[in-house]
């Protein structure tokens, strides 16, 4: 003896939970191969927001694919250090020498390491993968180590760097 | 953490004596001084210093010491440096896992390069590829980055020599240039065909990724140089089996004959976490059909790559042509595994009928049990030479210093020294590997020391006339046999891996040579050996390579190195190494156990290099004989002079005769020097 307006009430109830729990099922699936993977990397945290911000991370049917989307990861974070580091070369003459050093590790992150860990991971070659991600995450410390006498102004983008490769390599190596 | 009971050695230390010598001649030139005295008596004073000194020269083919002052107590005990900070990665990493970099210089850099190691001119190389002899010539294929000094864009490039030695670098014989190996030109073996023909498979990844086989041959079999290479039209002839992963499916190895006349050769892939080895058979390279079982498999050892399967006499110590087989003959299979990057082999038996191979030893299978080297060396890939009957090893030898040093220096990896391998027939178990006999040709000048004995806590400078970065090194070392039978330290619990290097000390050692060191010791690279008694009186070998304190560098590989080695009754203690910059490969008991280790000092370059003696052992003296020669570069052209010396002398001392003679008409022409 329900009302019409009883009626739409539980039918809409029925509806929202239905989609709610539907919706929640495929996230929990991809969800399930995020946490595992990330669970084996120094950063489950970082890891796992860095893959749910990606809209390819929740949807990835495998680990090579959260490990592509890590390693664009460090590119985009790289290239942001880069950029910061060329305007501080004009901005802060003073810090000029451990500028110049952190340009020459930027550089070889850019241009040979995250190339190296893109192909590597795309040709199921892992261990080149792992490579080229902790060879990054070494020179963001040393670029970071550079500055001895001075605060460095880097700090957050070495340590974004770094500690984004780090997991890169710990995902990689669940590739191998 | 150091030990300050156990301070580091002196720079400066009046107890230290170097090794006495007669050769005097490299005191010479420094000497010299620049006072104004005249010309006349300048010169003549020159004609006698250079003639005393040509004499010496010529007279001094090899110096013999029976007696060498040495440190009294200097103990080794500095420990290994940490190894940087964990990132929660497997254990199983090979390398430092944070690679902090350091000032490299171009004089360390350049100090890098090795001599008479293959390498290309520059940027990055991998795993050797289709090695082969034809036509007078020796070739070699390698994995290579024309672009940069890291891994990608490979193709390959390839080398050619008459001995093994001395390489002349050619054209890529194939880049990446077909749909199905545009993402990589990727490791291949090469199959003499019954008339001779050479067909070379490999693998191509193509422009999905996927891995594939590809069939290649040479443009011209009249080339001896082999220069140009076609690629067959209706490749990729081989794709992923069903059950096979798309990247799981890489790296033919050459093809034996089967009793059938079918060519079967093998490739590695993985089942889950099971290593495989699958076979082929194929009359024509382009045809083939898949065996339902596999060669062999064992599980828990992840992804086979560089399967190599080839025969061995148990009776003699020539190579056989990878199609042999019969009563006499063991197959040793081998794989590279993917996840510890290390080279695996076992001994087994090949059974043709049912197609697969069964160890001689399941304990010891392939991936648990026995290396080639225990140092840097994988991807490796043998071949058979049918002129000298023997079978050659070829080992990618990677970087253990940090990428970015890498490209600063603009090139990365090298080849091991070309090896022989053949059974081990006073032991049955093992292969024994030497390098190849070329590399005597590279010998120059040598030095002896004779039955030098250490007591427990002495290093020994050895004064090496010549630069200690080029070394061919052979020793022998006994320990005291009444102290080994007399001591009580039993059983210990013994891996050089998990110990702390040469400052571990035991009893019985460790003993042995110290590679690559500055002269107090501040970066050193022992190789050496550890004696372990158990209760009944038995004694194991371990043999090691300590690289914890080979740098000052932050960013280098500073693990230890080693394995066990047979030793049989009666033997010494013998080790072998050859030193080439950048590059150590040592081998005890004539080659029973091989490591290879890349070493990168900031100071023991160049002149700064240096070579000692050692015994750390807390209980036992050690005697010592070895032979020290001078190795040339493979990149001077083999000369007869070398061998023709004293000639040599004679042709010099009188030009320099004739030069100082008439040394008053170049002063008076003011060439530039007065004095």
């Amino acid at each position: 003896m329900t009302t019409p307006k009883l009626f739409n009430l539980t039918a809409a109830f029925i509806s929202l939970s239905l989609f709610l729990s539907s919706s929640s099922a495929d996230g929990a699936t991809a969800t399930s191969l995020i946490t595992g993977t990330c669970k084996q990397t120094p950063d489950f945290n970082l890891c796992v927001s860095t893959l749910n911000a990606n809209p390819r991370g929740p949807k990835a049917a495998g680990v090579q694919t959260l490990a592509l989307i890590i390693i664009d990861a460090v590119k985009a974070k790289a290239t942001t250090a880069y950029a910061d580091l060329k305007r501080l070369l004009k901005t802060a003459p003073e810090l000029e020498g451990p500028l110049k050093s952190c340009a020459e590790q930027y550089n070889v992150i850019l241009t040979a390491e995250i190339p190296e860990a893109e192909e590597a991971v795309s040709g199921g070659v892992a261990k080149f993968g792992e490579d080229g991600m902790r060879g990054s995450a070494s020179g963001a410390d040393l670029c970071e180590d550079g500055f001895v006498k001075v605060k460095s102004p880097l700090t957050a983008e070495n340590k974004a760097v770094s500690g984004l490769a780090a997991v890169g390599a710990a995902v990689i190596r669940q590739l191998e | 953490m150091a030990d300050l009971r156990n301070p580091i050695l002196p720079v400066a230390d009046p107890a230290y004596i170097p090794i006495p010598d007669d050769d005097t001649t490299t005191n010479l030139g420094r000497r010299f001084s620049t006072r104004n005295y005249s010309n006349k008596l300048l010169s003549s004073l020159f004609t006698g210093l250079i003639l005393v000194g040509l004499l010496l020269a010529m007279g001094n083919k090899k110096s013999t010491h029976t007696s060498i002052p040495v440190e009294e107590d200097k103990i080794l005990t500095q420990p290994p440096m940490s190894r940087g900070k964990p990132l929660g990665v497997s254990e199983k990493s090979n390398q430092q896992l944070t690679m902090r970099d350091y000032e490299w210089n171009d004089m360390m850099l350049s100090w890098q390069r090795t001599a008479f190691h293959f390498q290309p001119k520059n940027n990055w190389m991998n795993d050797p590829n289709g090695p082969l002899f034809y036509k007078g010539w020796y070739h070699f294929f390698y994995q290579y980055n024309p672009n940069g000094a890291v891994w990608g864009d490979i193709v390959w490039g390839h080398a050619v020599s008459k001995d093994l030695i001395r390489w002349t670098h050619l054209p890529l014989s194939m880049i990446a240039d077909q749909w199905y190996d545009v993402n990589g030109v990727w490791t291949g073996s090469a199959t003499f065909l019954v008339d001779g023909k050479i067909a070379m498979l490999y693998t191509g990844s193509t422009n999905e990724s996927v891995q594939v086989q590809c069939l290649a041959y040479p443009a011209n079999h009249d080339d001896p140089l082999l220069l140009d290479w076609v690629k067959y039209s209706g490749n990729p002839v081989l794709v992923p089996p069903p059950g096979i992963g798309p990247k799981d499916f890489r790296d033919p190895t050459t093809a034996w004959m089967t009793s059938t006349g079918k060519w079967r050769f093998s490739i590695g892939s993985k089942i889950h976490r099971k290593g495989i080895a699958l076979i082929y058979d194929t009359q024509d390279f382009i045809h083939y059909e898949q065996l339902n079982v596999t060669l062999h498999g064992v599980q828990g050892t992840g992804m086979w790559e560089c399967v190599d399967f080839y025969p061995v006499s148990t009776t003699h110590s020539d190579g056989l042509d990878t199609s042999a087989n019969g009563p006499d003959v063991k197959h040793v299979l081998k794989a590279s595994l993917d996840d510890d990057r290390h080279d695996y082999y076992a001994l087994g038996n090949y059974q043709e009928e049912t197609g697969e191979w069964v160890p001689d030893n399941p304990e010891i299978d392939v991936g648990i049990g026995i290396r080639y080297d225990y140092g840097v060396f994988y991807a490796s890939k043998t071949f058979y030479d049918p002129i000298k009957k023997r079978r050659v090893l070829w080992g990618w030898v990677g970087e253990m210093d940090s990428e970015a040093a890498d490209v600063k220096k603009g090139w990365a990896s090298l080849q091991g020294f070309p090896r022989t391998v053949a059974m081990d027939t006073k032991t049955g178990i093992n292969l024994i590997q030497w390098p190849v006999e070329e590399v005597e040709s590279l010998r120059l000048r040598k030095q002896e020391f004779k039955d030098v004995e250490l007591k427990p806590g002495m290093v020994a400078p050895l004064d090496i006339q010549f630069g200690a970065s080029q070394l061919d090194i052979v020793a022998e070392f006994e320990l005291q046999k009444e102290v080994v039978l007399n001591s009580t330290t039993f059983d210990e619990e013994f891996s050089c891996s998990e110990s702390k290097g040469a400052a571990h000390r035991g009893a019985l050692g460790p003993f042995g040579i110290l590679v690559l060191s500055e002269e107090s010791l501040i970066e050193k690279t022992p190789v050496y050996f550890y004696i372990v008694k158990a209760k009944n009186g038995t004694l194991s070998t371990f043999f090691c390579a300590d690289q914890s304190r080979s740098s000052l560098a932050t960013d280098v590989n500073k693990l230890i190195y080693g394995s066990y080695v047979p030793t049989l009754e009666g033997e010494k203690y013998s080790m072998r190494i050859l030193v080439d910059h950048s590059i150590v490969e040592s081998f005890a008991q004539g080659g029973r156990t091989v490591i290879t280790s890349r070493i990168y000092p900031t100071k023991a370059i160049n002149e700064n290099a240096k070579l000692f003696l050692f015994n750390n052992a807390t209980e036992a003296g050690i005697k010592t004989s070895l032979q020290v020669w001078q190795m040339n570069s493979a990149n001077v052209p083999a000369s007869k002079s070398t061998k023709g010396g004293p000639k040599l002398d004679i042709v010099i001392f009188f030009s320099l005769l004739y030069l100082v003679l008439n040394f008053d008409q170049f002063c008076d022409k003011s060439l530039g020097f007065h004095f």
